[in-house]
């Protein structure tokens, strides 16, 4: 972890869950720049998922500090985090399937007061798929043209930083690295990307940096290739060997 | 006698309508099924019925104006004038009631049960505050006698009939293009469906509650005004109302604004055709028949929201 001051989100040992007394998050610290992916990995449970929510403002903060380029956004209410340049991208029900791939952009862009037509446009340029599709109706849209309508509404306000909670879940490997090819493109863009991801290789692949997550609290973080190349890491966390995982699991306080 | 009793179903199906769409409303963005909406109709009424008396009543010179009829009308230009009034009073008292009630509730995450037996409460409330206020007498807006219009096939309507159905399709048609086509109106529809969603993208819920209730109030009060106009005012007449409002915005779909006004033009056809062979007694029976059917045959409601939960 280098200095807050390079970090465009800096979060101080963030304490967050669904209820006060069973914290699933047990002080976490975590720093991400302009143009840079951190990856967010960890076996099932750690709490990756309680984590990005609790930055996006979705699930309460018991205790800690967030820092957006060194102004403090700690508390937060969801809606308004968006106009302060942040924007999240859900797990599951990321689009909205009663509306149309172009009124779920329009909802993106709900806080702008002008340029709605142009960061429409440069959606659609980005996405050319969902330009095929901006009439139909979210609901009919696939698995992957989903994740991408729910990531392209997140970017409409040109956010600084982007939130995303597993974005290859339920996606075919094809279309994880289609996915994982657009958020390398939006961080070379100068967006700080924030990730949390089940898939540990490709996850690994595209990240600058990784922070492993377990029962809660942070084990480990590095530079991505340090990480990936590190036979213990892999072997205790990310790996197929479930036993010291477990072992892990029982020492640690389990929510 | 058939085509009078469709062309009745459609005209009276046109309050309906108005009313149904806020019940949807509740039931989609408030998340309760509010058994106060009824009574909203009622309050807008009676306010309209109370600029109508004291127009009538203590401004003698204003009165010729406000209470001579126009052209083939029953009423008045004093009517406009006491719909406006009426719509605001129900937008009022309903941010009132949500500030008071609903939204204490919320803060706790009361089950939604609990806001339907609050509703209950309030439509008490309210229903007795309007008959201390005006007594259990039904009231007229008007006693002008106007000349039915005779349509082909020997239908016979009132003029007040056509011009509350042809307002109707007018309010319609400005509600779809402002949920269609209006950031605020989109605002309301996703957070039908996925109120967090609609946060993370700047939408405040607490706003698009309110704007739900404006709107819904709004709808109610003309409602409500046009149920005086074409029928006539009583306390109980929110009460009456109430299961056909519900059984429209349930076989419609819940949070479909177009299945919500089918909904409502279905239930009148119905019961306009069937008591032409059953006792108008039973007019009642017809929207709680028509309710089952669709519960058992299509409980998703004939136009569901796609996609939707």
């Amino acid at each position: 972890m280098n200095g807050a001051a390079a970090h465009l989100l800096a979060a101080e040992s963030v304490v967050a869950g669904y209820v006060p007394d069973l914290p699933i998050v047990h002080g976490v610290s975590l720093g991400v720049g302009p143009g840079e992916i951190l990856v967010i990995l960890g076996p099932n449970g750690a709490g990756k998922s309680t984590l990005v929510k609790s930055l996006a403002g979705v699930v309460p903060m018991f205790g800690g500090r967030l820092r957006l380029a060194g102004e403090d956004i700690t508390g937060t209410p969801a809606h308004r985090l968006s106009a302060r340049g942040i924007g999240f991208v859900p797990q599951t029900a990321n689009v909205f399937t009663s509306l149309t791939v172009d009124e779920n952009l329009r909802i993106g862009g709900y806080l702008l007061k002008t340029g709605l037509r142009e960061r429409l446009d440069a959606a659609y340029a980005r996405f050319p798929d969902l330009a095929q599709r901006r009439r139909h109706a979210g609901h009919a849209l696939s698995g992957g043209q989903r994740q991408m309508l729910a990531i392209a509404r997140a970017l409409m306000t040109a956010p600084r930083l982007l939130l995303l909670d597993e974005p290859s879940a339920g996606l075919s490997p094809l279309m994880v690295s289609e996915v994982f090819g657009q958020v390398r493109q939006i961080a070379d863009s100068g967006i700080a990307v924030l990730m949390v991801e089940q898939n540990v290789k490709a996850g690994l692949r595209i990240a600058d940096r990784g922070l492993i997550l377990v029962n809660g609290r942070a084990a480990h973080t590095g530079a991505a290739a340090q990480l990936r190349d590190d036979p213990l890491i892999a072997q205790l966390y990310l790996g197929k060997h479930a036993a010291p995982v477990a072992a892990h699991a029982a020492v640690g306080v389990s929510p | 006698m058939i085509a009078q009793a469709i062309v009745d179903g459609f005209l009276s199906g046109a309050v309906v309508a108005l009313g149904a769409i806020g019940v949807t409303f509740s039931l989609a963005i408030l998340r309760f099924a509010n058994f106060s909406h009824g009574d909203l109709l009622s309050l807008g009424a009676y306010a309209a019925l109370f600029v109508l008396l004291m127009a009538g009543s203590t401004v003698p010179g204003a009165s010729g104006a406000l209470s001579t009829p126009i052209g083939p009308f029953s009423f008045g230009w004093g009517l406009p004038l006491a719909i406006v009034f009426g719509m605001a009073v129900a937008v009022a008292i309903s941010l009132l009631l949500d500030r008071l009630v609903y939204r204490r509730l919320r803060k706790r995450s009361a089950d939604p049960l609990t806001l339907v037996f609050a509703s209950f409460g309030l439509a008490l409330v309210l229903r007795n505050i309007l008959l201390l206020l005006f007594g259990p007498d039904p009231h007229n807006y008007s006693s002008e006698i106007q000349m039915a219009v005779r349509l082909p096939g020997r239908v016979l309507v009132m003029p007040d009939q056509l011009l509350v159905f042809g307002v109707t399709l007018v309010v319609l048609a400005l509600l779809w293009f402002f949920l269609q086509h209006t950031r605020y109106g989109i605002a309301m529809r996703s957070v039908a469906e996925n109120p967090m969603l609609s946060s993370i993208a700047g939408i405040d819920i607490a706003g698009t509650v309110r704007l739900t209730w404006i709107v819904s109030a709004t709808l109610a009060a003309l409602a409500g005004v046009f149920y005086g106009v074409t029928v006539q005012v009583r306390p109980e007449m929110g009460l009456n109302l109430l299961l056909p409002l519900f059984t429209a915005a349930i076989i419609g779909g819940v949070g479909s604004v177009s299945g919500a006004v089918l909904g409502a033009l279905l239930i009148s056809l119905c019961e306009n055709l069937f008591t032409l062979v059953i006792p108008s007694t039973y007019k009642p029976m017809i929207a709680f028949v028509l309710l089952l059917l669709v519960l058992y045959f299509r409980p998703q409601g004939l136009i569901a929201p796609k996609g939707q939960r």
